[in-house]
């Protein structure tokens, strides 16, 4: 019997890992058989700093880059994650605080270090570089398919950011999954339990609430809020403020606090009275959002706790105080999101089909401009993903020839309420009396909350369709760029994934070819059936070759073989129908 | 016809009994999709058995390594599965998408509400609903007599599917849709 190599396991060994892409700290983990473990680097440091020092002759990231914070003023990189896919407006706010200058336009933000300008992207990706490198050195084998977590507020530039930070690392994304749908998995399959949850997490810079129902082995996201823009570092900037002090400072204190020990100026009373509001802020968020979800405080079954901000005991009373509940506990708030994102890397490569589902929704809702400048909601928020909505528009001058389509995400009804996304310009429209022409737009959001739209004009057949990165997103031309200066192997990258997607596609009619001789071999005799056998066997060669045309030809070739084959079973089942609807009429006749 | 082992497969099939491939074909109506019977008063339990069922054989996570041709094909069935069930789980949209399938069998193009104009009681109803909240009803008594018209007109919405009078449908259907805009706008003002 040959021994079929399974595809895209060429480097068979290596494991899906499941990747914390966090504000201030960054994670990596790994699940075997449901069993999690954060991998650590040669320190036994599980939690790497996300932070990048560019020095004169080396990219340095984190604990060491971030010793290199007050030596390398201007050269140090701290929490890229606030500018993901954002422009230098949206960040004007933290532009102040910020590590190093930032620059840009109403498009994008770049860092400025000593003169240098990097994407956001950019930096983002010297992080997950790191942590492929960490967890390949724990590991002992080479690291490619990976699931990495977004806050489930990220809207669509953000999460294409993310995504192609991933890429110039080298690494696969397998999945973007929201960070507390990963902490709730982590808790579920631990634990086995069903109910309905919330999930609040304060990290360094983000705040994210969100309600999921877990039930029959699905999790569902019913409702996200939050804040991009709060976190714990918000915190460490008001103790800061207060006592005159550094950041690193102030969070020194307040980490003594919490873990009661002296605290030096900073006491409980100080402390409480400088997060209250923010606290507070949060708390309303939760309401908000269990509103949203449509479900009243005592129907929510358990808190789980995310970030290391959740380990101020004063944030965690409330909250229990709040919904009259306990936290859950047992997995260190840390570590949970990235323990998820393993175990869900897991599921993913070693087709755990029925144990359990992720079902994610749009987290901001997704519109087109109309007349008057107001937006007309096509996928509105919370909706499960993927979704695919279509939505036609009409010609509104005669002989209009082209049509701007303005997309854009938020919950507001005018477009100033709402972000840009992208502009897409349909052209080329053959002349009509107004309201003849049908633009027909189609809005994609896939299984990672990235959309995609396209258009097409269709009355006329003269039909166009465009295909729309968001405003924020890197171009094609851009990535292309990073992608040849960061990695060597680009052009073996690609083979590699032709390779791999022929070897699939191969696979796939193997696998057709054996279940169709199975089930239907009773329609040719055994001599017959044994030489269709062979010709699989003998393409089942091909699936352990690097040769895309040689794989190629092989499909093309069991194709032609099988086409009699195929041929005969469609007429047995057209035969069978006859028969069945002749009986059929025959009952009919004897009523 | 399957697109992998070239052989026969059943019009609703979404995965081919002889291959376990993943359908290519797209022209299934919402109900038949998601195999619920074609009326308006549908089972929403079992509207949420199915959905979830068919999710889990067909969400794209089950077929992360695969050809990305039948990764495509699993998106756009999961994509397409999760627009149905958000439609037949909503009052307003379900009685769109019956509209829209009675319409397209006798031959109408439009769109299920196009021309369609609110009955003149429904109007004056409208117009009085809106007053009262503009000039500060109780906003919670309103509430409560909107939701109970919403009930009303659902159950209006039944016996018109029940008869097949489209006509009427489209009529109770516009004001739904009314009463459910008034709904979002009281929940507005109380917050």
């Amino acid at each position: 019997m040959l021994d079929i190599l399974e595809p895209g396991q060429d480097n068979k060994s290596a494991p899906a890992v499941g990747i914390d892409l966090g504000t201030t700290h960054s994670l990596v983990a790994v699940s075997k058989d449901g069993e999690t473990r954060v991998l650590q680097d040669e320190m036994g440091c599980s939690l790497m700093p996300s932070v990048v020092a560019y020095c004169e002759d080396a990219t340095i990231v984190g604990v060491e880059a971030q010793m290199q914070k007050l030596a390398l003023a201007g050269q140090v990189v701290s929490s890229v994650k606030r500018l993901m896919g954002k422009s230098l407006e949206d960040v004007a706010k933290i532009a102040p605080f910020f590590s190093v200058p930032l620059v840009g336009d109403d498009q994008k933000v770049l860092v400025d270090i000593m003169g240098e300008q990097k994407t956001p992207v950019e930096v983002s990706a010297e992080i997950l570089k790191s942590l492929k490198k960490l967890a390949e050195e724990d590991l002992g084998e080479d690291v490619y398919d990976a699931v990495i977590t977004v806050p489930a507020y990220f809207d669509d530039a953000q999460r294409q950011a993310t995504k192609d930070a991933a890429k110039i690392a080298g690494l696969n994304v397998l999945r973007l999954i929201a960070e507390p749908t990963a902490a709730a998995l982590a808790y579920g399959l631990e634990k086995g339990k069903e109910g309905t949850y919330l999930v609040y997490d304060l990290g360094g810079g983000t705040f994210d609430v969100s309600i999921l129902k877990l039930k029959d082995g699905a999790f569902k996201v019913l409702a996200t809020g939050g804040d991009t823009h709060f976190g714990g570092d918000d915190f460490d900037r008001r103790i800061a403020h207060k006592f005159d002090i550094s950041m690193d400072e102030a969070k020194t204190l307040k980490e003594a606090l919490c873990n009661g020990q002296p605290s030096g100026p900073l006491d409980k009373a100080t402390f409480i009275d400088l997060i209250a509001a923010t606290v507070r802020q949060s708390f309303n968020i939760c309401i908000d959002v269990l509103m949203e979800a449509k479900l009243k405080k005592k129907e929510i079954d358990g808190l789980v706790l995310v970030g290391g901000s959740t380990k101020i005991p004063h944030i965690k009373e409330g909250l229990e105080q709040l919904f009259d509940k306990k936290c859950e506990e047992g997995i260190n708030p840390e570590e949970v999101v990235a323990c998820g994102a393993a175990l869900q890397a897991e599921s993913l490569t070693h087709g755990r089909r029925d144990d359990m589902l992720l079902l994610d929704v749009v987290p901001l809702s997704l519109g087109v401009e109309t007349m008057g400048s107001l937006v007309e909601k096509i996928i509105p928020r919370n909706t499960p993903i993927p979704i695919t909505k279509v939505q036609e528009f009409t010609t509104f001058k005669d002989n209009q020839s082209g049509m701007d389509i303005h997309v854009l995400q938020g919950e507001r009804e005018t477009v100033d309420g709402c972000r840009s996304l992208a502009k897409l310009s349909l052209k080329g429209i053959p002349p009509m009396p107004a309201g003849a022409g049908r633009v027909k737009v189609v809005f994609s959001v896939d299984a990672d909350g990235i959309l995609t739209v396209t258009a097409q004009e269709e009355t006329t057949g003269v039909s166009q369709q465009v295909e729309v990165t968001p405003t924020y997103g890197l171009s094609d031309e851009e990535m292309v760029e990073m992608l040849k200066d960061s990695i060597a192997h680009a052009k073996d990258d690609v083979t590699a994934r032709s390779v791999r997607e022929a070897r699939l596609e191969l696979e796939r009619l193997c696998d057709a070819c054996y279940a169709s001789l199975q089930k239907d071999g009773n329609l040719i005799d055994d001599e017959e059936a044994k030489g269709y056998e062979q010709s699989v066997d003998a393409a089942q060669i091909f699936l352990e070759m690097d040769d895309v045309e040689a794989i190629e030809e092989a499909i093309e070739v069991l194709e032609r073989t099988f086409k009699p084959f195929a041929e005969k079973r469609m007429d047995y089942a057209l035969k069978e129908a006859l028969v069945g609807e002749k009986l059929d009429d025959k009952k009919q006749a004897a009523v | 016809m399957c697109w992998a082992c070239k052989g026969p497969m059943q019009q609703g099939v979404l995965i081919c009994p002889t291959c376990d491939a993943v359908s290519n074909c797209f022209t299934f109506d919402f109900f038949t999709l998601l195999g619920m019977d074609m009326v308006y008063n549908v089972d929403l339990k079992k509207l949420d058995d199915q959905y979830l069922k068919l999710q889990k054989l067909l969400h794209p996570d089950n077929y992360v390594q695969v050809s990305s041709r039948e990764q495509l094909y699993a998106a756009q069935q999961s994509a397409r599965i999760n627009d149905a069930y958000e439609t037949l789980k909503d009052d307003v949209d379900r009685a769109l998408c019956l509209i829209s399938m009675a319409d397209h069998a006798a031959g109408k193009t439009s769109d299920a509400l196009e021309g369609v104009a609110l009955a003149p009681d429904d109007l004056e109803l409208q117009f009085s609903l809106r007053e009262l909240l503009q000039n500060g009803a109780d906003a919670a008594t309103l509430l409560k007599d909107v939701v109970k018209m919403m009930k009303t007109c659902v159950k209006k919405l039944q016996k018109d599917f029940v008869e097949s009078d489209i006509t009427q449908a489209k009529q109770d259907t516009m004001k739904l849709k009314f009463l459910k805009v008034l709904e979002k706008d009281i929940h507005a003002q109380m917050a």
